[in-house]
């Protein structure tokens, strides 16, 4: 077979690209107040602008949109209150993008403004944002594991810290967008931009008042995601709306300041943070209090706050620890999930601590670090069961990369260590069902053709999971093509979030290949008179293992025999996660069947004259178990080592005067190939016995000590404690930075 | 009034075929492109020149289309990435950046192809530091700069 030529991964459609015919356009209005009660809405000014066909308030969506059972919260379109600047109030349809923009202009609504609540350290004082959260608070968790008090009483040195983490945002390139398409026979077929096809599926359906059965949702190529793209959206079901009373297609597409009102970014978190050393230099104890500032909605929140707390220790052995975790609600769009969700925070405040801890101690941070890290098989005190920890080998790569180094006047390196879930073990709506599923085919042709739900997002989800099924059949990978993102096609994934595509979706599929692979042997057997298991597959043929020279058969022969056998030749697989909760209540949030490790370092370059930071290096060494498709994995380091980059100097995504600030990529701050420091990036393989030929997880792991890391080496560059991020110029160049912000528990008084 | 729907016409020539259009006197180019001209593959990102995905070539020089108004672009030469699809320095950055791995989910890819074909042909060798100038204007937020950088230094 001659070579394919190179691909033109730009030729395939987004959903902004989609049309259909007859498709008309739709625009949203938006709350103007930060908080206030709807007093009236008006869509009459909108029905009668030309070219407007129809338009939608809250009074057309009666259940209220959520992604977590317990605390559905949010309005499809504000019903009686606004709870940030940019919430959704009305949807229009017009013949043109132009008139339906022009329709939501003129959508009249009355206002009755209320005190808003605009930073979480105002928490208590003011009007609840929901009746049911008197105190603004959406869940207080406090979990504590060993005698935590006995360990700081203990201990040989004690440390605190108080550390503010400001918010940022996805980013993605590819604003968020819809297409839906309510059609005659009754269903309702929706292209939207997610990592969760599934799960929009069954929201829009909810939402809709429609049977799950009657929703066909389908991701055409999405344009990144990192988290932001994995709830149920308003343009998703206004959109579904607007096609139902037209029966005709709806195309909405937010424009970049509306993504910016979207938001679901990562939570800005006030973190006091106590750490107890004991005689031998081992962590005693942990003590955080954690606030979250997230938002007006609970959106996956809760997920948040346990998980900020849950993996406070990880990835080193601790002796005891307690955490208190708060979400506040504030007059913000909402925050969510975003890359190493609700790690990322909590790490920062850990890692800086202990680099300080180390300082004062005399020790090395990074021979410290080895010391303290947990090892393959251990169990935490919190009940999370690491199955392969290659920790200690990160560290090592790290130690061997850097060692060599001479710092400057102004420069210095600094070191972080981390670990992450490759999937959540328990899934946000609570069963017992597969959390991935997977068919494999053999087609006539020599093809495989792989069905699994999962969502590609240019993570290179669907490279890997071909890689997998490829390996397993003995094939190269373009035998294997992948259909995805399908929910009439594909059996039920819950999607591209949590890390857990590889582990999860990747068991699924090894399951189906695995199932082909003896269809496959058994008719060839049965052909050439060995037996099954004698036989292999190489590249496009059977072959008898002892003797690959000898007799076999062709590929395309033996599915042909199969067909001939057995009819269509297909292997389904599905994955749950064979994992216990922790005993105790919220013990479901944390467990992961395994754990991927990180060690990180960067070099900067300090001017003290001017605050300035450069980042000139940055290591990672990640264990990502088995790496299936390296180049993927290499990407995601750099995208991490990216991304982390702009989290620790350039990106904030909070409130100004009531209002989300910035709404545009010119003034938010998204690295550019000229703030590009160098990348080292290496893979350190602590096969998983959980994960698909070993593998873990690779997309959001690495991005967990990149901050600290840089954080630290900036503190030891400057000489300051440094205790916020981002940094910024203003505050390391003034004496200004060696305040620390206000502690939790004075922020709730 | 005939005369003045004649005025109103804007005619350039789209990957190398004449085109005319009578564009809303505020439009702009990447409108235009995507709206009446049927360019799929121009991608409209931030809408404020920030991003890039929108870069196209007008008489060669790589422009974000978003901040070009398209009454502005008569007699102009205009090159978007699907009409360098046989264009054999555009399919060596093509393949070059795919083969990298810098091509992840795809939306800066047309944009950072028509700036790295415009910058080969005003700078045949360039080195690593001028290949990340010439990409600031194109964020990739999956991060593959380096990839990129990477894979274009290797063409040079």
């Amino acid at each position: 077979m001659s070579s394919p030529p190179p691909p033109w991964p730009w030729t395939d459609p987004y959903v902004a690209d989609l049309s259909l015919p007859g498709m008309v356009f739709a625009a949203m209005a938006r709350s103007t107040h930060a908080h206030a009660a709807l007093r009236s809405i008006d869509l009459a000014p909108a029905l009668a602008t030309p070219g407007v066909l129809a338009a939608v308030d809250g009074r057309a969506f009666p259940l209220m949109g959520g992604v977590i059972h317990s605390s559905r919260d949010e309005p499809v379109l504000a019903v009686d209150r606004v709870r940030y600047v940019g919430e959704p109030l009305a949807a229009v349809a017009a013949v043109s993008p132009e008139a339906a923009k022009a329709g939501a202009a003129s959508v009249a609504a009355a206002f009755d403004p209320l005190p808003p609540v605009l930073t979480m350290r105002s928490v208590g004082l003011d009007v609840p944002l929901h009746e049911e959260h008197p105190d603004n608070v959406l869940r207080d968790v406090a979990l504590e594991f060993g005698p935590v008090d006995e360990s700081f009483a203990s201990a040989r040195a004690v440390f605190a810290g108080t550390y503010h983490y400001g918010a940022s945002t996805h980013a993605a390139l590819e604003p968020h967008g819809v297409v839906a398409w309510w059609r005659p026979e009754g269903r309702l077929w929706v292209w939207t931009s997610t990592q969760c096809p599934h799960l929009v599926q069954h929201g829009v359906a909810r939402l809709m008042g429609l049977e799950p059965s009657a929703v066909r949702v389908i991701t055409p190529r999405v344009g990144g995601g990192f988290g932001g793209k994995s709830e149920v959206f308003s343009h998703e079901v206004v959109a579904a709306r607007l096609s139902m009373l037209l029966g005709r297609p709806v195309r909405l597409i937010l424009s970049r300041e509306e993504v910016f009102y979207t938001h679901r970014g990562r939570h800005e978190a006030l973190i006091d943070l106590r750490l107890a050393v004991g005689a031998h230099d081992e962590i005693l104890g942990l003590d955080a209090d954690i606030i979250l500032n997230g938002g007006a909605y609970a959106g996956m929140g809760l997920v948040t706050t346990y998980y900020a707390g849950q993996f406070l220790g990880i990835p080193y052995r601790v002796g005891a620890f307690r955490f208190r975790s708060r979400r506040v609600f504030t007059n913000a769009p909402p925050a969510g999930p975003k890359r190493g969700h609700g790690s990322v925070q909590i790490r920062f405040a850990v890692e800086r601590l202990l680099d300080r801890a180390a300082l004062s101690l005399g020790l090395n941070p990074l021979a410290w670090r080895m010391s303290l890290a947990l090892k393959s098989d251990e169990t935490t005190l919190n009940g999370l069961k690491i199955g392969s920890s290659g920790f200690t080998r990160c560290l090592e790569e790290i130690a061997r990369m850097t060692a060599p180094l001479q710092c400057g006047e102004g420069e210095a390196i600094g070191v972080a260590g981390s670990a992450y879930i490759s999937g959540a073990a328990f899934p946000i709506i609570p069963n017992r069902l597969p959390h991935s599923q997977a068919i494999l085919r053999a087609d006539r042709s020599g093809l495989f053709v792989l069905t699994v739900g999962v969502a590609e997002i240019g993570q290179g989800a669907l490279e890997t999971l071909r890689t997998l099924v490829a390996q397993t059949l003995g094939q190269p990978t373009d035998r294997v093509l992948a259909v995805a993102g399908d929910t009439d096609a594909c059996p039920v994934d819950l999607g591209s979030y949590s890390s857990r595509v590889t582990l999860m979706a990747g068991n699924a599929v090894i399951a189906a290949a695995a199932a082909v692979r003896r269809q496959l042997l058994e008719a060839a057997g049965d052909r050439l008179a060995v037996a099954p298991e004698s036989l292999d597959l190489v590249p496009n043929r059977v072959v008898v293992r002892e003797d690959p020279g000898g007799k076999g058969m062709s590929l395309t022969r033996a599915i042909a025999r199969a067909e001939e056998r057995i009819g269509t030749v297909i292997g389904s697989g599905s994955y749950a996660p064979a994992v216990e909760p922790g005993p105790y209540p919220g013990g479901a949030l944390g467990p992961s069947p395994a754990f991927s490790f990180t060690a990180a370092a960067a070099k900067v370059r300090f001017d003290p004259d001017l605050g300035a930071v450069e980042v000139t290096d940055i290591w990672i060494a990640h264990d990502c178990g088995r790496a299936v498709n390296l180049a993927r994995v290499n990407a995601q380091l750099h995208g991490c080592a990216l991304m982390g980059l702009g989290e620790a100097l350039m990106e904030q995504a909070g409130l100004h005067r009531g209002i989300m600030d910035p709404v545009g990529m010119l003034d938010y701050g998204v690295p550019t190939a000229r703030d590009l420091p160098r990348i080292h990036a290496v893979v350190v393989s602590a096969a998983d016995p959980a994960g698909p030929l070993g593998a873990k997880e690779a997309g959001e792991g690495p991005l967990l000590p990149v901050v600290p890391a840089i954080a630290n080496a900036v503190a030891r560059a400057a000489g300051l404690d440094i205790c916020a991020i981002p940094l910024s110029s203003e505050d390391l160049v003034r004496p200004s930075a060696r305040e620390t912000p206000l502690s939790g528990e004075a922020a709730l008084r | 009034m005939a005369n003045r729907i004649q005025q109103n016409m804007v005619a350039f020539v789209l990957n190398g075929r004449p085109f005319s259009v009578a564009p809303d006197p505020d439009e702009t180019l990447l409108e235009t492109l995507r709206q009446r001209c049927g360019c799929a593959d121009v991608k409209k990102g931030c809408d404020e020149g920030a991003c890039g995905a929108c870069t196209v070539a007008i008489d060669d020089v790589a422009v974000p289309s978003c901040l070009v108004l398209t009454v502005a672009c008569a007699g102009s030469r205009i090159v978007t990435s699907a009409g360098l699809a046989t264009d054999p320095l555009a399919r060596r950055i093509g393949a070059a950046l795919a083969e990298a791995g810098a091509v992840q989910c795809g939306f800066c890819t047309a944009g950072v192809l028509i700036t790295a074909w415009s910058m080969f042909r005003r700078i045949p060798s360039p080195d690593r530091d001028t290949i990340s100038r010439e990409l600031t204007g194109n964020l990739c937020r999956c991060g593959g700069y380096d990839l990129m950088v990477e894979a274009l230094a290797g063409l040079g």
